[in-house]
């Protein structure tokens, strides 16, 4: 893999892509990410932000277009090698909108193992890193669970954990908060604030208008004709409730209540 | 005909008026049996709580404490034997090993036969029945079914005497037996040894990478599938007010079925996509590293001790 020339981690040109036999879900998309970027990635459901995301964890290569990143052009040919493969996902943590698909192990501890094994990280630092992420995320009391014995709020800290422990450069969120009590969205807005704060690059995609602003400085909004609408720092995307409603994110009730420290959106059901 | 609707100002959805006035008693309310229901919940309960949760896996038992790897092996020789053999003897022994490890390894022994020995084995001897009669393997009678008749049948003749021959039910016996004693092999394998331990032993023992990923695979998702398809049960039988046919329910499951192939495949592209997330590519790792200890040693000498006597007991037969 090659070495940065520049801050640019992700770079997409002219990129479109479909699935077999639908029609296309990304339209000529052209944009770059840089390191240390918080960005979220804002549109109605079906405008094609979980498959954006999926190119950019390298499980979905562009049909068109060049999707660059880290300084290759990535190809499925690439992406199929494993010594490419395995440094490409060693940088990037990708956490699923469905925690379900993302826990597969036994247990909680040999998910969170798993990913670091299959990187031949010795037994030792393996046990360390798991220590450490577990107090990290205070899980200590979910280690020996089965995932399908945990709640959504406990399946999303662990899979979490998973993708930490592999201290990847970039973690990319599908919709992390979905499913989630108001009190785990709070601590999982909190655990990734700091995590931008400390360098990581934070790539996610949302409908939660109140964690974008606090998550990301970027706002990168899709519109249904599954092309890019707007690219724009997000406190400025997001007082513009105009273009957000011309994407059918919200509806003319939706509004922001702008205080000294904190504003939110909320409805009015009158 | 047109629906007529709320009309509220406040309201912005139109709800159809029908939706806010509460149903009366429907007339053909009857109980039903919901055994569609009851069997893949209970398929998905034992994934759940003893496969997937490796119950078994933590207690302290014999099997519990050999090293996987030798395990895997030791049992998969047992397997081998059990195909190979000829003698109903040694099946038998065999068999009784095999409920001796179960007891040994804290298994649940009703468990153990209610799922390995009642279902398969019982079912393959009682449909193997016919291959036992005169008509397939001729021998020393056991059991006559007719003698001395001269029927013929649209131009057949059938013989004049039909018996359960000795050699006939010795050998749906064994049939039914190598069944047994080799699902239950695998049965203790699994229970007792940890999903990751077993796949890490397949790598070591050079198991191509696709094959350890199909297997990995199937495990992983099994038990969102069996969920799924309890959950679609339920999503029927609370929708169900009336009595359903024999024929609308065979429709339903076959239906249930093929959407469950469509989620299957589905979800194992998400799966695999999440392994690969973490830098799987098809390889078996495990927590656990394999390490030869004193019960293995033990295991070892006790098993080959067994193997003598089995070797010695086929030659002498």
């Amino acid at each position: 893999m090659k070495a940065l020339e520049s801050n640019t981690i992700f770079k997409l040109k002219n990129a479109s892509f479909a699935y077999p036999f639908e029609e296309p879900v990304l339209k000529n998309i052209s944009f770059s990410i840089s390191k240390g970027e918080m960005v979220s990635v804002l549109g109605a459901n079906g405008c094609g932000k979980s498959t954006l995301l999926k190119i950019f964890a390298g499980l979905l290569c562009p049909q068109e277009g060049v999707f660059n990143a880290f300084g290759n052009n990535i190809t499925e040919e690439l992406l199929l090698e494993d010594k490419f493969s395995k440094q490409y996902h060693q940088k990037i943590g990708f956490i699923f909108q469905d925690s379900d698909v993302q826990l597969f192990c036994s247990t909680a501890e040999e998910e969170i193992a798993f990913g670091l094994l299959q990187l031949g990280i010795s037994e030792a630092e393996v046990k360390e890193r798991i220590c450490d992420v577990i107090n990290l995320l205070n899980i200590e009391h979910l280690k020996d669970k089965p995932p399908f014995k945990l709640s959504g709020g406990e399946k999303k800290k662990v899979a979490i954990a998973a993708v930490l422990a592999m201290n990847p450069e970039i973690l990319i969120l599908d919709e992390p908060t979905n499913g989630l009590d108001p009190r785990t969205q709070r601590w999982l807005a909190e655990l990734l604030t700091s995590l931008g704060s400390a360098g990581k690059t934070l790539i996610t995609s949302t409908h939660n208008l109140e964690l974008v602003q606090e998550i990301s400085k970027r706002a990168i909004l899709f519109n249904e004709i599954h092309t890019i609408a707007a690219d724009l720092p997000t406190e400025k995307l997001l007082s513009d409730s105009k273009l957000l409603l011309s994407v059918n994110l919200v509806d003319e009730y939706y509004h922001r209540h702008e205080g000294s420290k904190h504003s939110h959106f909320h409805i009015h059901n009158y | 005909m047109k629906t007529k609707h709320s009309q509220n100002p406040k309201q912005k959805t139109n709800i159809p008026l029908w939706m806010l006035k509460g149903n009366g008693q429907y007339a053909n309310i009857q109980k039903q049996t919901n055994f569609l229901i009851k069997t893949v919940k209970e398929l998905s309960s034992i994934m759940q709580n003893e496969i997937l949760s490796e119950k078994f896996v933590k207690s302290k038992g014999y099997l519990q404490m050999i090293n996987p790897l030798i395990k895997l092996l030791t049992l998969l020789v047992f397997i081998l034997i059990c195909s190979l053999t000829k003698s109903l003897i040694t099946l038998i022994l065999l068999g009784f090993i095999t409920v001796s490890l179960a007891k040994l390894s804290a298994l649940n022994l009703k468990d153990y036969f209610k799922r390995i020995w009642i279902i398969l084995p019982l079912l393959v001897f009682v449909f193997s029945i016919p291959a036992s009669t005169s008509l397939f393997s001729k021998g020393v009678p056991l059991f006559y079914i007719y003698k001395g008749l001269n029927l013929n049948i649209a131009g057949i003749s059938l013989p004049t005497e039909l018996y359960i021959s000795f050699s006939g039910l010795i050998m749906i016996l064994k049939m039914s037996l190598r069944i047994g004693v080799s699902v239950s092999f695998a049965y203790l394998l699994i229970m007792t040894t940890r999903w990751s331990s077993i796949t890490h032993a397949f790598s070591v023992l050079r198991v191509p990478p696709l094959i350890v990923t199909i297997f990995n695979m199937t495990y992983r998702y099994i038990f969102i599938l069996s969920k799924i398809a309890a959950e679609m049960m339920e999503a029927r039988f609370l929708r169900t007010v009336g009595s359903t046919g024999g024929k609308s329910n065979r429709s339903f499951m076959a239906s249930r079925m093929s959407i469950l192939f469509i989620k299957a495949n589905f979800l194992s592209d998400e799966i695999y996509n999440a392994m690969r997330c973490r830098g799987f590519c098809g390889e078996g790792v495990s927590l656990y590293k394999f390490k030869i200890g004193k019960a293995d040693l033990l295991w070892i000498a006790n098993n080959i001790l067994i193997l003598i006597v089995l070797f010695l007991g086929e030659l002498l037969t």
